[in-house]
């Protein structure tokens, strides 16, 4: 029963975005006002719709119905209650529903805030095109509601994805994503209408920072929980996943950046029209490449093209009109003579950046297609893995960091050479001062890249001086950048690690800590069977920290999965990861001590601050 | 001025057509995934294991003089026990000489794996520590080597050895060199 | 912006790209401490090594990191190169013979990999010599 009515929920969607679109690009061209008039209402219509089948699809998992094919191929009863909720994306098909649903949200949130913007009608409408084609490829292709053909007893969510971190992070980039296509629709609107000015930046400015915060905070998670569940002390790997969610996010954060000059002195308009576009389009990238698994493996996807197809058809499309739209427009977004710029100044700095960032979003996105190339031209594959990403990023990195302690120092338009050199020396030989102190101090022992990073980011942090109440949300942002580079530098720098075989009432010492192996006990859960072990942390004979971490076997999935034990603090992480059991009680396990790891995420928290208060010094008509 | 007018319009369009034909090619590619063809042609490496069975050694010297069948395996392999069954035709049926490794086992399972379903082994290796199955190129275990008498690979199956497999691609080659 | 400041910089640049890339591995890795070498020297070669060879039963992860039994003994094979005074390029040799390229996660610089090396770099150039146009124009 669940399934007829949702299935009839997506199709009243697809009808209503049809209506959300259709009239009113028709009205744009004949200028009907009545016509544009009725993409606002179709907007209701469609989101309640899909919520609508949205909340039957919850519930399908709630009961464990699994008479629908998609609940059985992502659930148990089993399950635990919360995972039964958030396996409802867990799955392809859930997830693209869970993509349009956003997108309505989204929308909804567009036409209350903007009830008098002229760009309202039209914005709307080209998101109902872009809902529109998402429906038609979900109810053709991946409809959750297709019943079962046989009887399903439920394949268990895949373990790894049973985790809190996990739970909110698809969600979170989703909905980063999805930002971006309101950033793009009002781009479009704002081209087709002929209104790309300093009114267009602001508001586009606004919405596009939103998403970039959601972003933000989705990697941050993803990064989080690869750091606790896979069990390898890393944070970021340079797969293809993760790549593929960080290329939008390069994008956006320069399209933020350049948005400031369009709105602040109308210039560069057609460089940031372009950037709406790009991030927009890797967004697309990012969330169906991901899904379809041509990253991972072709093959997987080769074996049902239908989506991947469809997928490709419909990026071709979206993108060689929208390309179409700007170029033809691209004469009339030249900026008047007044809003020129000297070499030296803020705009400068904000228009170099943002091309690096579009230089590091490109290098990463060769390296991650770049075995693709080689194997579509039939050569012998090779891979491109973190060695390579680290070597290339780390010289642009130090760039863009350089350029960002400079930026903030220029005055708009113009700034006089002389007054910014006494501040850039000053600045300068402060930081590097600092960062040799610290790094000698601290580590004993001094690297060039240390001392670069390191001094880079005292130099990002003295550029802010005075910022703090004019420019909270830059303070903040920048800020919090700078602390996330230190976090990783000085993490990687005093990294200790060490692999060793323990049984009950034995010991080894990594760093200034001793690790007592305790004991073991059997702890099982509903849907899994394990065995727990206690380590006692010392550090000069006093317990500092009690750690347990287990191996489970989920018994659905018949998955083996070690679960990390890790205890945080502001200046180091003490984390302990299970291997191999061997004989005699003993165990093969991995020790780690990692100084200053939990910076990289504080870092990340304190820049979607800073986000977050440019987005209310919007709301408060101060332009931040 | 006109140059850049020009680059404007012509690189966009030019990433995204790339983009696209590149997705497309890999997506019409049917090809499977092309493990390395590794030492093929070339001569096996050397290598020295304790036998399974008594003392003594099995080494690449014995392996020399006629047409052999080197194959990898292991009792905590699944795969391994549903290839028992072709080892053991190959021994009886068609008489091929095979040798085994016994890949990171332990000697005593491996044992018993093989009285409870039969050797069809002429001497086995015990590779312990996995290194000769590095030497040798493998991935995992089943992994069949057919070597010339001249000590030279001639053929590397990755996986489980099946009826057709052997009537289509190994045994035509076993003939050829006998 | 005249030459000079141009050249400075992308001098700068070039340096930038080749120190920070100098050296091996400062700290030994987790599957390095379950070894003893003969010196902190290989202890740092083995980590660099484990590092950027790819565990090839695996989807996406290092030598270093995997625990599946091809992985291991890869390691096992790569310590036991490194007591026989095997050189970093042919302990790769040797694995790329057995296993193709696809096990290095650190592509080597030959004609297939030209573009994926210096693009960062020719990106970086181009970009500069865009700005001076665009500069120069306004």
């Amino acid at each position: 029963m669940l399934n007829f009515f949702g299935t009839i929920a997506l199709w009243c969607a697809l009808a209503f975005s049809v209506i959300q679109s259709i009239p009113p690009i028709i009205g744009h061209f004949r200028n009907s006002k009545r016509l544009l008039a009725a993409a606002r209402p179709a907007a209701y219509g469609q989101f309640f719709s899909v919520l609508c089948a949205y909340i039957l699809l919850t519930t399908a998992f709630i009961t464990s119905d699994f008479s629908i094919a998609y609940v059985g191929m992502n659930s148990h009863p089993l399950l635990p209650f919360m995972y039964r909720l958030t396996a409802v994306w867990g799955g392809h098909e859930g997830s693209i529903l869970l993509w349009i649903l956003l997108v309505n949200i989204w929308t909804v949130i567009f036409t209350l805030f903007e009830r008098n913007n002229a760009l309202l009608p039209l914005t709307t409408a080209i998101l109902g095109v872009v809902n529109f084609c998402f429906l038609l490829f979900l109810i053709f292709t991946s409809n959750p509601f297709l019943p079962a053909d046989r009887l399903l007893t439920g394949s268990d969510l895949n373990p790894l994805l049973q985790d809190p971190g996990f739970v909110i992070h698809p969600p979170m980039l989703y909905t980063g994503y999805v930002g971006f296509a309101v950033a793009f629709a009002i781009t479009q609107a704002a081209l087709l209408r002929n209104e790309v000015n300093q009114a267009w930046a602001f508001v586009t400015r606004r919405y596009a920072l939103a998403a970039w915060c959601f972003l933000t905070f989705g990697i941050m998670l993803g990064s989080w929980w690869a750091y606790r569940v896979l069990g390898w002390g890393g944070f970021w790997f340079w797969d293809p996943v993760e790549n593929a969610s960080l290329l939008p996010w390069l994008a956006g954060t320069a399209l933020i950046h350049v948005l400031l000059i369009t709105e602040k002195r109308g210039a560069v308009k057609s460089w940031a029209v372009l950037l709406a576009i790009i991030s927009f389009a890797l967004s697309l990238l990012g969330t169906f490449l991901v899904r379809s698994g041509v990253l991972i493996s072709a093959h997987t996807f080769a074996s049902d093209p239908s989506r991947g197809v469809f997928l490709l058809i419909l990026l071709a499309i979206i993108f060689t009109i929208s390309l179409a739209l700007f170029l033809s427009h691209l004469q009339s977004l030249q900026a008047p003579k007044s809003a020129a710029f000297g070499i030296i100044s803020r705009e400068s700095g904000l228009l170099i950046n943002s091309g690096l960032l579009i230089i590091a979003m490109l290098t990463i996105l060769l390296g991650t297609i770049y075995p693709l190339i080689i194997d579509a031209l039939q050569m012998e594959p090779i891979s491109v893995g973190a060695p390579y990403f680290n070597m290339v990023m780390t010289p642009l990195l130090f760039i863009l960091m350089t350029v960002m302690g400079i930026g903030p120092l220029c005055k708009w338009q113009q700034q006089s050479i002389n007054i910014l050199l006494k501040k850039l020396l000053k600045n300068a030989a402060i930081s590097i001062i600092a960062a040799i102190a610290l790094l000698f101090g601290v580590t004993n022992s001094l690297s060039i890249s240390a001392v670069i990073s390191l001094t880079l980011s005292i130099f990002i942090i003295m550029s802010l001086y005075g910022s703090f109440r004019i420019k909270p949300g830059m303070f903040f942002a920048h800020l919090g950048f700078a602390v996330l580079i230190i976090g990783i530098l000085l993490s990687s720098l005093l990294n200790q690690e060490l692999e060793v075989k323990l049984k009950p009432g034995t010991s080894a010492h990594l760093g200034p800590y001793q690790f007592f192996f305790v004991d073991l006990s059997i702890a099982n859960g509903s849907n899994y069977r394990g065995v727990r072990t206690t380590f006692d942390v010392m550090k000069e004979k006093r317990k500092v920290a009690v750690l347990q971490p287990e191996k489970r076997i989920y018994f659905v999935r018949d998955m083996v999965m070690s679960k990390v034990d890790i205890h945080p603090s502001i200046f180091r992480d003490l984390y302990i990861s299970l291997g191999e059991p061997l004989d005699d009680n003993a165990w093969s396990v991995r020790i780690y001590y990692k100084p200053f790891i939990r910076w990289i995420w504080a870092g990340s928290v304190i820049m979607i601050f800073g986000g977050i208060l440019s987005i209310i010094g919007y709301n408060n008509g101060r332009r931040s | 001025m006109t140059t850049i007018r020009n680059i404007k319009y012509i690189i966009p369009f030019t990433i995204l057509f790339i983009l696209l034909a590149l997705l497309w090619a890999e997506l019409s590619s049917t090809r499977s995934y092309a493990f390395s063809s590794g030492l093929s042609g070339e001569t096996i490496p050397k290598f020295s294991l304790p036998s399974l069975y008594g003392s003594g050694n099995v080494t690449n010297k014995d392996l020399g003089g006629r047409v052999v069948i080197l194959n990898f395996w292991a009792s905590w392999c699944s795969a391994c026990r549903s290839e028992h069954s072709m080892l053991m035709k190959i021994k009886n049926k068609y008489h091929i000489p095979i040798y085994g490794i016994v890949f990171k086992d332990d000697p005593s399972d491996a044992k018993s794996y093989l009285s409870e379903r039969g050797n069809p082994y002429v001497a086995i290796g015990s590779d312990e520590d996995g290194i000769t199955g590095v030497d040798f190129g493998i991935y995992a275990t089943p992994e069949t080597y057919v070597l010339s008498p001249e000590g030279k690979i001639i053929y590397k199956q990755i996986g489980v050895i099946d009826q057709e497999t052997w009537d289509n691609e190994i045994y035509p080659i076993i003939k050829r060199y006998q | 912006m005249n030459k000079n400041v141009l050249i400075k910089i992308i001098t700068v640049i070039l340096l930038l790209f080749i120190y920070t890339n100098a050296g091996a591995a400062k700290s030994v890795n987790a599957a390095a401490s379950a070894y003893t070498f003969s010196s902190t020297y290989d202890a740092r070669r083995f980590t660099t090594l484990t590092n950027e060879t790819r565990c090839i039963v695996c989807q996406f992860q290092n030598l270093a990191e995997s625990n599946a039994p091809i992985a291991v003994s890869m390691r096992d094979k790569i310590f036991q190169l490194i007591n026989e005074k095997k050189s970093d390029d042919e302990i790769k040799t040797f694995l790329v013979k057995r296993y193709g390229e696809v096990i290095l996660l650190k592509p080597r610089f030959n004609p297939m990999t030209y573009l994926l090396w210096l693009f960062p770099l020719g990106a970086l150039l181009s970009f500069a010599f865009i700005l001076r146009k665009v500069y120069v124009i306004k």
